[in-house]
Order: C-alpha cells, then sequence, then structure tokens
C-alpha cells in the first residue's frame, strides 16, 4: 500500500497543474510580503502591524478576497484530476491489473489529499516563515486601528482561537494553515471520487466542488440574521483575524467534512466493488 | 437546466417575505439587490453569478464536444467550416436563451405560490432586458470556453474563463462610490463610472442601470448615473461577436484533434 502510495505521489508532484499552482500560490506570497515590505519600511515598532494579519490568510490581506473566491478552483487543480487522467490515457487497467483495484483507489486517494494538502501548506509555511524573519514578531497593531491599552481592545477582539492569537502567532497560523490545507485536500478528494464516474471531459471535475461551496453560501442567504448567514459562508473558515466569526463555529465545518468524507468514501467503495473494465 | 431551476426555486422559496411587486422580484431574483460596492457584496455577486459559471462549463464543451466525437467525418463532408461553426454557435444561444428564460419564469413560478405578487409596469420591459443581456452574456462566456478548450484542452479552458470572470468582478471595487464631503451622499467619480461601464460584471447587474421607462428606472437606477439598459445590451452584442471571431478563429487553425489526449 505504501510503495503504491509512494509511486502514485510522485506522478502527482511531478504534473504541470501541481507545479503550477504550488508555484502559483509561492509567488503570490512574496508579491504580498514584498507590497508589505515596500509599504510598512521604516515604520516604529509600535506602529507596526502584526505579520499574521498581513498574510495571505488574513482578512486584511492583499487579495484576500481573490483567494477566497479562487479556492474552490485552486483545491481542485493540483491533484484531482489525476485519477480522470489515468483512465484517459488508457494507463488504469495496467496499473490496476498491477496492484489491484482496492489498492490503487485507496491510495490514489490518499496521494490526492497529501498532494493537494502539501500543494497548499508549504507554500503558506514558507510564507510564514519570510514573514516572521521580515516583520518584528511582536508588532501588536491590528487592521481595526485598535490600539492595544483601549478600553474596547477586549470587545472588539472575537478573532477565533485566540488564545493562540495572544499567545503564541507562529501556533496560531499554523492552525490555519492547516484548517485551509485540510479543507482543500478533502474537496480533492471528493472531486476525485465524483470523477471516477466520468470517462472524459475533465472540465466538468470542477463543478461539485464549486456547486457545493456555492450552494452552502447561497442557502446561507436564505436567513436575515448574520449570525447564522457567516456559518454557511466557506470563506469564513479559511480566513484568520476575522471578528464577527465565533470559535465555535469550528464544529460546522467539522460536521461537513465528516460528510464530505462519508460522501467520498461511498462513491469510492462503490466504484472499487463495481467490475473496472 | 435542473440546475437553473434549482437555482432559482432556492432562492425564492424561503424569502421574500413582503415582497409584492413584480418588477422588484425580477431584480431580486436575477442578482440580489445590490446598493453598495464593497467587498460582501462583491461576494454575493460572485455567488449570484454561479448558474451562468455552470453553464458555461457545461456548454463550454459544446463545439469541443462535436470536435473531439465526430470531428474526423464532419470535417471530411463539409468543407464550409465557417457555417458549421455559425450554426453551432446559434444553437448555442439558442441554449442560453432557454437558460434564462427557465432562471426568470421559475423564480417568478415560485414566487407566485409563496408571495402574493401582483403585476407592475414594466416587468415586461425588464425582464426582456435580463433575459436578452444575460443569455448574450453566457452564450459569450460558453464561446470563450469553447474556443480555449479547442486550442488548449478542457481543463485550461474553464481555469482561465473562472479567472477573468473572478477577476472582473474583483475589480469592480475600484468603481465603487465614494463619499462625498458637500454633497453629504455617495457620489460616483468619472472614472469610477467609465470602469464600471466597461467591465463586463458589471453590466449584468440590473440595478446599476437606469432606463428611459419611468416605472422601471424608480425600481433600477440607485446609483443614480446615465447608464441605459440598452448599452449594456448593445455591449454584450459586441462581446459575442468578438468571441464569434475567436471561436471562427481557433476552428480555422486546429485542423482536426486526431490523438484527443481527453480520450485516450
Amino acid at each position: 500500500m505504501f510503495k503504491s502510495f509512494k509511486t502514485h505521489m510522485s506522478v502527482i508532484c511531478s504534473r504541470p497543474g501541481f507545479m503550477l499552482t504550488f508555484m502559483g500560490l509561492l509567488a503570490w506570497a512574496f508579491y504580498i510580503l514584498v507590497c508589505n515590505v515596500m509599504k510598512y519600511k521604516g515604520t516604529d515598532i509600535s506602529n507596526m502591524i502584526n505579520p499574521v494579519e498581513l498574510m495571505i490568510l488574513g482578512e486584511g490581506g492583499k487579495f484576500h478576497w481573490y483567494f477566497v473566491q479562487f479556492y474552490p478552483f485552486l483545491a481542485v487543480i493540483p491533484a484531482a484530476f489525476s485519477i480522470m487522467t489515468d483512465s484517459i490515457t488508457g494507463e488504469l487497467p495496467n496499473i490496476i491489473y498491477r496492484s489491484g483495484t482496492a489498492r490503487y483507489y485507496i491510495s490514489k486517494q490518499l496521494a490526492v489529499f497529501a498532494a493537494t494538502f502539501i500543494c497548499f501548506a508549504v507554500p503558506f509555511i514558507i510564507e510564514m516563515a519570510a514573514n516572521f524573519i521580515v516583520f518584528p514578531k511582536e508588532a501588536m497593531g491590528n487592521l481595526y486601528g485598535c490600539d492595544l491599552y483601549s478600553s474596547n481592545y477586549e470587545s472588539i477582539f472575537q478573532y477565533p482561537f485566540i488564545y493562540f492569537y495572544a499567545n503564541n502567532r507562529v501556533v496560531f497560523q499554523l492552525i490555519y494553515i492547516g484548517i485551509t490545507s485540510s479543507l482543500a485536500g478533502l474537496l480533492a478528494v471528493f472531486a476525485s471520487s465524483v470523477s471516477v464516474f466520468l470517462k472524459r471531459f475533465r472540465a466538468i471535475v470542477f463543478i461539485p466542488v464549486y456547486l457545493i461551496l456555492a450552494v452552502a453560501g447561497r442557502i446561507g442567504n436564505v436567513f436575515d440574521d448574520m449570525e447564522i448567514r457567516v456559518k454557511f459562508q466557506y470563506g469564513n473558515y479559511i480566513t484568520s483575524c476575522s471578528t464577527g466569526f465565533n470559535q465555535g463555529n469550528y464544529i460546522y465545518l467539522l460536521a461537513a467534512a465528516a460528510i464530505l468524507l462519508a460522501l467520498s468514501i461511498g462513491f469510492t467503495v462503490s466504484k472499487i466493488k463495481r467490475d473496472c473494465i | 437546466m435542473l440546475i437553473a431551476a434549482g437555482w432559482a426555486i432556492m432562492g425564492n422559496l424561503f424569502t421574500r417575505a413582503g415582497l409584492t411587486d413584480m418588477t422588484t422580484s425580477i431584480v431580486i431574483s436575477a442578482y440580489g439587490y445590490i446598493e453598495k460596492i464593497d467587498r460582501t457584496t462583491l461576494t454575493a455577486i460572485f455567488v449570484n453569478l454561479l448558474p451562468y459559471m455552470v453553464f458555461s462549463i457545461i456548454y463550454g464543451l459544446y463545439i469541443y464536444k462535436e470536435y473531439c466525437n465526430v470531428g474526423v467525418y464532419v470535417f471530411s463532408r463539409m468543407t464550409n467550416r465557417k457555417s458549421w461553426c455559425m450554426r453551432k454557435i446559434g444553437e448555442l444561444y439558442l441554449f442560453s436563451f432557454v437558460y434564462t428564460v427557465i432562471i426568470i419564469v421559475v423564480s417568478l413560478v415560485t414566487l407566485v405560490f409563496t408571495n402574493k405578487i401582483q403585476y407592475s409596469d414594466g416587468t415586461i420591459r425588464l425582464a426582456f432586458f435580463y433575459i436578452v443581456n444575460t443569455s448574450l452574456f453566457i452564450c459569450a462566456s460558453a464561446l470563450l470556453v469553447n474556443a480555449l478548450a479547442i486550442m488548449f484542452g478542457s481543463q485550461t479552458a474553464v481555469i482561465i474563463s473562472m479567472a477573468i470572470q473572478i477577476i472582473c468582478t474583483g475589480l469592480l471595487i475600484f468603481s465603487a462610490p465614494e463619499w462625498d464631503e458637500v454633497l453629504m451622499t455617495y457620489v460616483m467619480s468619472r472614472r469610477a463610472e467609465i470602469l464600471l461601464k466597461i467591465n463586463p460584471i458589471g453590466n449584468l447587474v440590473l440595478n446599476w442601470h437606469s432606463d428611459c421607462s419611468e416605472p422601471v428606472n424608480q425600481v433600477i437606477n440607485c446609483f443614480g448615473i446615465n447608464y441605459p439598459l440598452w448599452s449594456s445590451t448593445v455591449y454584450m452584442l459586441a462581446l459575442l461577436i468578438i468571441m464569434t471571431a475567436v471561436i471562427n478563429t481557433a476552428v480555422k487553425h486546429r485542423d482536426i484533434i486526431i490523438s484527443n489526449p481527453e480520450e485516450g
């Protein structure tokens, strides 16, 4: 199983989709870093904004809105086409003949998850390291313009995971990187488990993930209550340093992830049970 | 088609409690009533673009599919590719027309059952402009996907087309009205107005436009700028003509897809 997983990993990681997404995220992160260095050059440390808020995942980060909108597509591009590519090029029967149906599909899905996770996590970790080297980690400013010693500091600051924000920024950022990357990996697994039923036209693989995330947002718009509405929008879950979003809401993300996982396992198992050729 | 109907039903079934006016309901069921431009409303616009994006993915394979499946047989019998391509574009436009009509009709029918809505003046005019503008837009975007798919393959085509649409939606932030200290209201600068008018997504949102018919104008014109609905129709028509030229060029230059990588 592990050998099969390793082979699939190396195949996926050498594909142009993976490379492009990886390099794209890295270039994006460094563009933001350079912009921020130009902007905050020579700022006093007491006025300096906390680097956590300036990264891609921070709410006030440059182009964060674009990241959230591109997310359903970015999650699919690196690895989710892998099974489909195998079946299109006619490689699939050969590999299954050598390794067995169950082993092929399970190790493939694991590889899809791992590759997407790496594709998102590694650029963000590099970005975090670079940001913490370039900017002072002790800076306490924030983009809401709220002073550290002001009386309304506590009432304004309702960030999720505020404990880690106050004590250890690295862990705080790592939590968000973990959430973003594993959600992306899960979505990729879902897309690729839908794609086992398709025979051709890779473009259709984009639809399920996009449909799920956008339809969830649309259902959320039905409610007038802002508290309920934010729970349906996936963008809030991958945005760090946003007020108005409760830490307890992440339980809904877990539930949604469990449903997605169950669906993907169901699709994959039904494909495994079926005759292959 | 099911997606269009389902989307329309889902959007209308729960909310819209106090809605009794038919003209307003068309605006709302189209993109939502958007009065200002900031990040939240742009996200709302983007979410509301979903049925059009799904259309452009599914029907973005319409001409490309012909290329893959029967390309060799068709082109060996047919010497004039241009007429074949134009006929396909006509069929595609028919599909996009039916798709938009389904969205608007289903949402209105759902509203008749859930709320007590009444017919008001200008409904037909507004619905006409909505159907024409939107069907032209989604036809143009599907043609773009087709042309790119013929050139580079369907996966790349969808990525490029989605990227263009997302970036266009994001660029709308530059056309946000600014607070004027003297007049004490939000005023749109000249530059912002031009940027709004050249943005394809900005042309889609109905309630930013103005109209010469008074009952319609009362409902839609929320920025108070001169931005007639027919100008968007002209814009979309120009977009469609450009896309037609692009796909004709693509069909002309790509001979046949012999060893199609998507079929093996």
